[in-house]
């Protein structure tokens, strides 16, 4: 149900991947799982890692059960109001 | 040039088939319309409006520019700033905003028949609700994703700002009170519905506990299990409701559940995120669209009548879902369907700190409210096929129809819908509750409207009362998570509020302030809840005119922004864009307002804190008081809504004054003063949502 994996995250992050064609059905499934996340707002490992390999490279990134934690208290705990 | 010709002649059919539509649904008097009608004619203005009305606001009103860099691609972190694909991005915003407010707004107006309402929900959308999120989530991503309430303070000066939180604060307040309210109202004597709604509560902690230790982050299979435990909830629960030492652990009186709610809200928001709010707030959000689509598909496959008149004779304001004439009220009651002010605060959330590119605001914030509206028109649709003697028997209060079905069934079938006691029973028993009378607040109706609905497509009558306690169930739910993140953002700005004061309340962090904070928000809303319950003339038809008068306040607050910023831009031609909608909304309000606070019985509220007070002192009771002591609540509730809609309608007026300042400040100059983030160049050419 959730293949972020370090391979499909390495897919879905990298930029050097080919472009859509090449696309394999486990990468679709991930692209899939990452649009439903985002829809309800979870956090997005996959960007994250990405994201901070890109600004800082020679910093560790937390990891996928650290940034879960971190991203959900800070997502919530400003969480403006709920629509009517 | 081929194609150009195509595109016209496939808009000209849209155009053609919607002008039909709407025909057969406007012209078609004195016998049933089918309920599809409603629903393409909505269909087809939503795309012509989105097709020509959004593109010239995008391209000529606001000029989006691709070359700019959006926030998310300047600050991309992976985290608040994300790009996003165009499409997520607008699944991610409807899911924000869409909630109990388009779902209950169009069920109450339907009294007044199912057309004015219709010809609201659509032309409000296209000219005041979309414009209005479309403009504000423009404005934000022009300034780094700031909130509404910064962006006030930027462009209108400090002392709009600190009256914009003020209002926000306000509505928010009555939104939780209404919200809370509906709850309360439909899980009242309902011991399947308070069951599985109860049920909610260990397993979204069994949800955190599982995504935080057991499985960290793995949210889909969290949320695939929720929703079958769910189901399963909901098929147990008939057995719950029906077992002699069960059921009755589960059957509470309104005010009992009143206070359940209150402490519920108290606790709810105090607990870690993780825990509840999170976990819970996922499984809404799945339900939440599932629902969406399936009544969509519904309605379209069963394709029922709609029963309840064209317009009723209520639009003269003697209705017993809420007083008041057609003008305003009704454009107040239907409020988040068409606009709805809250939207300006999603718009400016978290939404403008995902879009890829300028262009895709268009689709997202214009198209997302159109999406929102289709709810709405939905709604409607299943509150107009029911039975109108049934909708009757459910919306009016004890004081008008009273609390038998044998009374009730006399005074409706007087208004001319007959209906038998044994008919108001007999759909009672349908959808596996004891007695649906007076259970206005939107949510019993439209569950027993989607039931019937949903039962025709699938399962037949077997299966109503299922679709009934899920379609409740799934209120209850987002209604919950509103109730705990809204007391949560109440609690942070009670606090921004009191640590100007006294310094130590105003520290997030201290225990002692957010207890503070949190039960004195709490009991604002709660005061309101309990009151609902326990005040003969209270309940969800006095407190939605005071939602809906605070909502399209804040719209408007929201469009006087928008309004100043154009303005501020140098595109002075444009801004009958934004003055229209900004107008109608403040004449609404206002005359709303005034009609609330100086009008004769029955829509003024001290008119009728008036009547009772002085009833009181002359020691006399009037139906449907008991007592001196009910006298003097409704007398003191009425005097204190009063109040409160004299706030409103206060701080609307000192809006529009610092907008018309500003704005004369701007004309004046030459040079656009507006306060943008800066011009960053980007090739508009690369997709940073699928390219890192």
């Amino acid at each position: 149900m959730q293949p972020h994996t370090k391979e499909s995250v390495s897919a879905l992050a990298d930029p050097e991947q080919p472009a859509a064609g090449a696309k394999t059905w486990l990468q679709r499934l991930a692209r899939f799982n990452q649009a439903l996340r985002r829809i309800i707002g979870a956090p997005d490992y996959a960007a994250y890692l990405a994201r901070h390999r890109h600004i800082h490279p020679d910093v560790p990134p937390m990891s996928e059960k650290e940034f879960f934690r971190f991203a959900i208290d800070r997502r919530y705990a400003k969480a403006g109001p709920r629509c009517c | 040039m081929n194609n150009k010709l195509l595109s016209y002649l496939g808009w000209f059919l849209v155009a053609v088939l919607g002008a039909f539509a709407l025909g057969a649904v406007a012209l078609n008097r004195g016998e049933t319309v089918s309920s599809v009608w409603l629903v393409t004619a909505a269909l087809c203005i939503y795309f012509i409006g989105y097709r020509f009305y959004s593109k010239f606001i995008a391209e000529q009103v606001l000029r989006l520019d691709d070359t700019r860099m959006t926030p998310a691609v300047s600050r991309n972190d992976g985290l608040d700033y994300v790009p996003t694909n165009k499409w997520v991005l607008y699944g991610h915003h409807f899911a924000a905003i869409a909630g109990g407010g388009p779902l209950v707004g169009p069920v109450l107006a339907a009294q007044m028949g199912y057309l004015p309402s219709t010809i609201w929900i659509l032309a409000g959308v296209i000219i005041a609700g979309a414009v209005q999120d479309f403009m504000v989530l423009f404005c934000s991503m022009r300034r780094d994703g700031r909130s509404l309430g910064e962006m006030v303070k930027m462009e209108m000066g400090p002392v709009a700002g600190g009256i914009a939180l003020v209002g926000t604060l306000a509505i928010m307040i009555i939104i939780l009170a209404a919200l809370g309210l509906i709850v309360v109202k439909a899980l009242g004597e309902s011991p399947w519905g308070t069951f599985t709604v109860a049920a909610t509560i260990p397993l979204a902690m069994f949800m955190g506990i599982y995504m935080r230790y057991l499985r960290p982050g793995k949210i889909g299979e969290a949320s695939a299990f929720g929703v079958i435990v769910l189901l399963l909830a909901i098929w147990y629960g008939e057995h719950v409701a029906a077992d002699a030492t069960l059921g009755p652990l589960f059957t509470y009186t309104a005010p009992q559940l009143a206070w359940a709610i209150i402490i519920y809200g108290a606790v709810a928001s105090m607990l870690p995120v993780w825990l509840l709010l999170a976990p819970r707030d996922y499984l809404s959000t799945f339900l939440k669209i599932g629902v969406v689509v399936a009544l969509a598909l519904g309605i379209y496959i069963v394709a029922p009548d709609l029963k309840m008149p064209a317009v009723t004779r209520f639009i003269d304001g003697s209705g017993p879902v809420f007083s008041g004439t057609l003008f305003p009220f009704l454009f107040i009651t239907i409020a988040c369907g068409a606009v709805s002010g809250f939207h300006a605060l999603i718009s400016s959330g978290t939404t403008p700190k995902m879009i890829e590119r300028e262009s895709h605001a268009r689709f997202v914030g214009y198209g997302g409210m159109l999406t929102e509206s289709f709810v709405a028109i939905m709604a409607l649709t299943a509150a107009c096929v029911l039975d109108p003697g049934i909708y009757f028997a459910m919306n009016s209060p004890v004081a008008v129809i009273g609390n038998t079905v044998e009374k009730a069934s006399e005074v409706i079938t007087q208004w001319g819908w007959a209906i038998t006691p044994e008919m108001i029973t007999q759909t009672a028993k349908d959808i596996g509750e004891h007695s649906i009378l007076n259970r206005a607040g939107g949510a019993p109706t439209l569950a027993v409207g989607m039931a019937q609905i949903m039962s025709a497509a699938v399962g037949g009558k077997a299966l109503q009362a299922f679709w009934y306690h899920f379609a409740i169930l799934f209120e209850a739910l987002f209604i919950l998570t509103a109730v705990d993140a809204g007391t949560r953002a109440g609690r942070f700005m009670i606090q921004d509020l009191l640590g100007t004061v006294y310094e130590p309340l105003g520290e997030t962090k201290s225990v002692l302030a957010n207890v503070v904070a949190t039960v004195l928000c709490v009991s604002m809303w709660g005061y309101f809840v309990y009151q609902g319950t326990v005040d003969p003339l209270g309940g969800v038809n006095t407190i939605w005119p005071l939602f809906g008068i605070g909502n399209q306040m804040l719209a408007g607050i929201a469009l006087l922004l928008c309004t100043t910023v154009l303005i501020k831009m140098k595109r002075e031609r444009y801004i009958w864009v934004t003055l229209v909608p900004t107008a109608w909304l403040l004449i609404c309000t206002m005359s709303a307002g005034w009609q609330k606070v100086f009008s004769p019985l029955p829509v003024g509220f001290f008119a009728i804190a008036q009547k009772y007070s002085d009833a009181a002192a002359a020691g006399t009771i009037i139906a449907p008081a008991k007592s001196i002591a009910d006298m003097q609540r409704v007398a003191f509730n009425n005097y204190l809504c009063g109040t409160i809609t004299a706030l409103f309608v206060a701080l609307v007026i000192a809006m529009a004054v610092f907008a018309i300042r500003m704005s004369l400040r701007a004309i004046r100059n030459p040079a656009p003063t507006i306060r943008e983030s800066d011009y960053k160049a980007r090739d508009p050419g690369v997709d940073y949502a699928t390219s890192h």
